[in-house]
């Protein structure tokens, strides 16, 4: 009884609330899959409406769970997504280095997040599939100038190798833990999308007093 | 059709208006699926209870005097025109709420029209509409037409009449609305507004909307980015009013939608119910409302169960779980007898939500992982001990808590050692073990039979999936466990409730023994092993044959038990040849099947009878199956075939699967009320079926199975036309998103041009604003010119005052000098205008005298001239007598011509004279022009 419980370990300092944006087909829940289950699925259903993951990482020493919302990118759930804007601490804006179509979306992605967010939000840009080198239309150099324009982190992914992948779900926390240090978020305001972790896993309650004299057992129980 | 289309016929106007509404909403009406009935009749039930609890009584404004006077007129008693007067009165109320312009005046119509809202309905629902919206939209600041507004729509919705089964006006009335566009963005703004009536009333009208057309207010609701957000937000209002409206309508918006239930939780609707449940006292039915929240958003929704587990709100569920049942510190004394009946309703909601989270019905992921957190949360231990200890709480609380255990701990090992190991102490002999306890409750006649079934499905979900506890129990039966004969065990009490004259009891025993057998082949011959002490008989009595004896003795009554005895018995001998040769030792077991095989007349209904014929035709041809040698079965094929018939015994296995009993056992693992036939055993059954049944059908293929290879094709067919419908519904969801992404872009393009319009609109304005700034800053500009010229006049005119106040300073008596000089010059100037006046005077005296002269002159001219012509005559008659008259003749003319000469002389004279005399008039004229005097044409001449 006296080792800590098993749940206390789940504890955490924070909790950040993430989305994931971009349209369809760039990799979204691929990337997500690969952060919190270290796997890759070539094949992937469609996303409908809303999913979710989470995965603990470290932060400055510091437990800091992330609640991932994946959503669908096709514009059909747009309304149902951008629902998920304003409760978000961060997001993924993600695009296919090997579809231009998809880099071009980014402006309207980005200004929708912008409407419907709150200010502080921490955008990273992904430039996802960088496996496929071959097929590649959109030059890095294009990602690194639209971030630099509008303000964003940038990074270029592949959610088959991996490559990258705990860097940008990280360094998007890094930043939204920087900013709480900086008192840019206001922490007790849960719609910012970050929470307060439990200071201690829960006690047990205290075991009733010995005057009982048993529901079922007794006979002469309660019933 | 609808009784109140009845009165728009007779009535003027609004009979054309509700008619066409009738027709359009009817339709829709009756499309509604019928499920969606029973749950919005369910939340109407609910909530008029809760209102009056809650919120202070809505006060009406009485009744308007010309209402009074139409029911006096009509004596209230002919409902039609009252309608119709009603429906009238309406109308004048919304003409002067659409067309009145003082503000007063509009209020005082909504005001009157909202006193009638409850009365009529439809008329005020349908022809106010225009004029509520109005309000919505235009004039969102004024909030005591808003909130007038609100209510009466609300009310309009409502109604007190419980007993009617659907509220198909306010169905109606509440489509209508919605259909509007941007009625419920103009609605979310007004739950968005601070004032009490407006955001008050707003949620009630949400609220009450959702009750009749929930999925298409969700949809709505959705489709505004914040929609949801901005509803759970209410929640967080700290007046009371506000906070417990904004639950109720939770309630209601958390129904069946899962995208709108995930959203919930995202919006984190969990926590903030949890600390609203915290700081109510344990007796609050806000308490309830928020479970019933909570439980919504939980049932069969793996992802908000993940996540209520992993924000690690269990723990919490687990505090409030141990404060519900031993109260708060300092109630704790208070605390003795009966809870309050909210009090052990909010216990079972919150019972039931743990229970959701572990339910059978959920993936067997979800539910292992909330199994897993009841342990570590500790509400395990804490159920357990509920069951075992004295509280103080309800039979219900009892039952509903044993279920909680028992599907807490079903398939989860952990959680079922835990259970078997808590011990009842209650300083009796022999401490009790929680199995034991559990035993003794499903043998005592006396419990509530809901609590003993409960207690049951608990015994079974600890035997579920748990060999090591099967074995357990079979132990405690074995011989050499017999040590402690005075401690009652598990075994003990099972084969005791087995014996049982009450016919649940040994259906019980029969079925949980059953369970131990299950998947666990050894165990069955183990249990061949046991003998009942009977310790005046010699020959020991084994269990086998105790349990077929009680099989004979029954006959053909008690069907119950005899249900629970062959399905033992049916387990028993599946894959255990040595039961079935110690079974069929004794010639009157087989005997029995035989005879009742085909016995018409027993106990119980037809239904009862089947199930017994077919669990008995399951016994033998188990019998027939397990059995070792080849001769042995023959001869068994043969007995069968001579006593009872293939035919007759086959149709009895068929039938058991066709009957009432069997589908109902088939459908959940839970125990139904009725207990005739277990789910497992049904499992066990099927899977059987067609072997046994090939048997006695040796050529599968020509004779039959036939059942088995028609159901096995039904099987495919079904799979395939599953496969189908999958593959229809994937292309029909693609089709739709197709669709629905055509139309966007059509919309988009509709909007884009639409943006183009308004941007070459905009460009134009902003060339104008531009132009007209230009202007403004030169009007400015110039203004600030005048100003400055003004400024300057001003001070040149103090400077000129100043200098005539030196000047006047300077003389003496400085003013009347002024005057007198003044004075003077006028004098002066009317002297000359007199003298001016004279100086005409006498010029036109002059004139006048000068042209009567003239006159007179021209007079004498023209005699002078009439004498010159005689004279001429006379001289040219001289003329023609020279002789005589000669000298005088040339005298004469001579006189005349000096005359003549010395008169035009004169005459010329006289018109210099009066040109002169113009000249000079014409001068004075000017003079007196110039001096102001007024010149009358006739002074012209």
């Amino acid at each position: 009884m006296s080792a800590p419980p098993l749940y206390g370990r789940m504890s955490y300092a924070y909790l950040f609330k993430y989305i994931i944006i971009g349209d369809t087909g760039v990799g979204k829940s691929c990337l997500l899959l690969q952060f919190t289950d270290k796997r890759f699925q070539p094949v992937h259903d469609l996303t409908i409406g809303v999913e979710f993951g989470a995965r603990m990482v470290t932060i400055d020493g510091k437990q800091i769970k992330l609640q991932i919302w994946d959503t669908a990118g096709q514009e059909s759930f747009r309304s149902i997504t951008r629902s998920y804007y304003r409760g978000a601490a961060g997001a993924l804006l993600v695009y296919d280095i090997t579809r231009r179509d998809t880099f071009n979306h980014l402006t309207s992605w980005l200004e929708d997040a912008r409407q419907h967010s709150n200010s502080n939000m921490v955008i990273m840009l992904i430039g996802n599939k960088s496996d496929l080198e071959a097929r590649r239309e959109v030059k890095r150099e294009e990602g690194e100038a639209f971030a630099r324009e509008h303000g964003l982190v940038f990074m270029e992914t592949s959610a088959k190798t991996a490559a990258n992948v705990e860097e940008a779900f990280i360094d998007t926390a890094k930043e939204i833990y920087r900013k709480i240090q900086e008192g840019v978020f206001d922490i007790n305001n849960e719609a910012n999308g970050i929470k307060l972790g439990p200071q201690h896993s829960p006690s047990s309650p205290n075991s009733p007093g010995g005057n009982a004299t048993g529901g079922l057992g007794g006979g002469s129980g309660c019933c | 059709m609808f009784a109140y289309s009845t009165s728009s016929i007779t009535g003027s106007t609004l009979s054309v208006r509700s008619f066409s509404s009738d027709t359009t909403i009817s339709n829709a009406f009756f499309n509604l699926p019928q499920s969606n009935f029973r749950q919005r009749l369910q939340a109407k039930k609910r909530s008029p209870k809760r209102v009056s609890k809650r919120a202070p009584l809505r006060t009406h404004p009485p009744i308007p005097r010309q209402m009074s006077l139409f029911r006096n007129f009509f004596g209230g008693g002919q409902q039609d025109e009252d309608e119709d007067n009603g429906a009238e009165y309406v109308e004048t109320l919304v003409e002067r709420a659409e067309t009145c312009t003082a503000p007063e005046d509009r209020r005082d119509a909504l005001r009157g029209l909202k006193g009638v809202a409850k009365k009529y309905r439809l008329a005020v629902g349908t022809m106010g509409m225009n004029a509520f919206i109005d309000v919505l939209e235009t004039d969102r600041m004024n909030t005591e037409a808003m909130t007038i507004v609100l209510d009466t729509m609300a009310i309009v919705l409502s109604t007190d009449d419980d007993s009617s089964e659907s509220d198909e006006l306010g169905e109606r009335l509440a489509e209508v609305m919605i259909k509007r566009k941007g009625f419920i963005s103009s609605v979310l703004c007004a739950v968005e507004q601070f004032d009490i009536g407006v955001r008050r009333t707003a949620i009630q009208l949400i609220s009450n909307l959702l009750r009749h057309r929930g999925t298409e207010v969700q949809k709505a609701v959705m489709e505004h980015p914040q929609g949801i957000a901005k509803l759970v937000d209410v929640i967080h209002d700290n007046r009371e009013i506000i906070r417990n409206e904004a639950i109720l309508m939770i309630c209601e918006l958390s129904r069946a939608n899962s995208q709108v239930q995930q959203l919930l939780a995202y919006d984190n609707i969990f926590l903030d119910l949890l600390n609203i449940i915290e700081t109510e006292p344990l007796d609050s039915i806000v308490i309830e409302d928020c479970m019933f929240v909570m439980l919504n958003l939980l049932r069969k929704h793996a992802m908000n169960q993940q996540i209520f587990r992993e924000d690690q709100f269990v723990a919490r569920l687990g505090k409030i779980l141990h404060t519900f049942l031993y109260g708060n510190e300092e109630t704790e004394d208070i605390e003795v007898t009966e809870w309050a009946k909210q009090r052990t309703a909010n216990v079972i909601f919150l019972l039931q939500i743990i229970r959701t989270l572990v339910s059978p019905d959920n993936t067997s992921e979800n539910t292992h992982a909330a199994q897993k957190v009841l342990n570590q949360t500790k509400i395990l231990e804490e159920l357990c001990r509920v069951l075992l200890s004295e509280i103080g709480a309800s039979v219900e609380i009892l039952t509903e808590s044993i279920i909680v255990v028992a599907e807490a701990i079903r398939g989860n090992y952990t959680n079922q050692e835990l259970f078997a190991n808590t011990v009842l102490d209650n300083g009796e002999d022999v401490p009790r073990t929680s199995l034991v306890v559990l035993l003794i409750s499903m043998t005592a006649e006396k419990q509530p039979y809901k609590l003993r079934c409960a207690v049951f499905y608990c015994f079974l979900s600890y035997l579920f999936d748990n060999e090591f506890g099967k074995a357990r129990v079979i132990e405690t039966l074995l011989p050499q466990s017999h040590n402690s004969s005075s401690s009652l065990t598990t075994g003990a009490l099972i084969l005791q409730a087995i014996s049982s004259a009450e016919s649940v009891q040994a259906w019980f025993g029969c079925v949980t023994l059953m369970h131990c057998l299950y998947d666990v082949d050894h165990l069955s011959e183990q249990l061949l092993r046991v003998n009942l002490t009977v310790v005046t008989e010699d020959p020991p009595l084994t269990l086998l044959n105790h349990v077929c004896q009680l099989l004979v003795s029954t006959g053909n009554r008690r069907p119950q038990t005899r249900a629970g005895l062959l399905m033992l018995l049916g387990t028993w001998l599946q894959n255990c040849p040595a039961a079935v040769s110690d079974f069929m030792a004794k010639d009157e077991h087989i005997q029995y099947l035989t005879t009742n095989l085909v016995d018409e007349c027993g106990e119980g209904s037809e239904s009862e009878q089947q199930v017994l014929r077919g669990l008995m035709a399951f016994v033998l041809l188990s019998c027939l199956k397990n059995l070792q040698s080849k001769e042995a079965r023959s001869s068994m094929e043969i007995l069968i075939q001579r006593r009872v018939g293939k035919e007759l015994i086959l149709s009895a296995l068929e039938g058991l699967s066709r009957t009432e009993q069997f589908v109902r056992a088939a459908q959940k693992q839970q125990p139904t009320n009725e207990l005739f036939l277990d789910f497992h055993f049904v499992k066990l059954f099927k899977s059987l079926e067609g072997t046994l049944a090939k048997q006695l059908k040796p050529n599968g293929e020509f004779n039959g199975t036939s059942n088995d290879s028609i159901i096995q094709s039904y099987k495919e067919l079904i799979k395939r036309q599953d496969g189908d419908i999958a593959q229809l519904k994937q292309d029909n969801k693609r089709m739709s998103l197709e669709i629905e992404k055509l139309n966007a872009e059509v919309q988009n393009k509709q909007m884009e041009r639409e943006v183009e319009n308004l941007r070459v609109r905009l460009e134009e304005s902003e060339a104008f604003k531009t132009q007209n700034e230009v202007l403004n800053s030169q009007l400015v500009e110039s203004q600030r010119l005048t100003q400055q010229w003004y400024a300057e006049a001003e001070r040149y005119k103090q400077w000129a005052q100043q200098w005539q106040a030196y000047q006047l300073a300077q003389l003496p008596n400085g003013v009347e000098t002024g005057l007198a000089q003044l004075q003077q010059q006028v004098n002066e100037l009317e002297q000359q205008l007199g003298f001016g006046y004279q100086a005409f005077e006498q010029q036109s005296q002059t004139m006048l005298h000068y042209t009567s002269e003239n006159a007179n002159l021209k007079d004498r001219l023209a005699k002078t001239e009439a004498a010159l012509a005689e004279a001429n005559y006379k001289i040219e008659q001289l003329n023609l007598k020279p002789i005589s008259n000669g000298i005088v003749v040339e005298h004469e003319p001579q006189a005349d011509s000096e005359e003549f000469s010395k008169l035009k002389q004169e005459q010329e004279e006289l018109l210099m004279l009066l040109a002169d005399q113009h000249n000079k008039m014409s001068a004075y004229r000017r003079l007196l022009r110039n001096l102001k005097q007024p010149v009358t044409d006739d002074e012209d001449e």
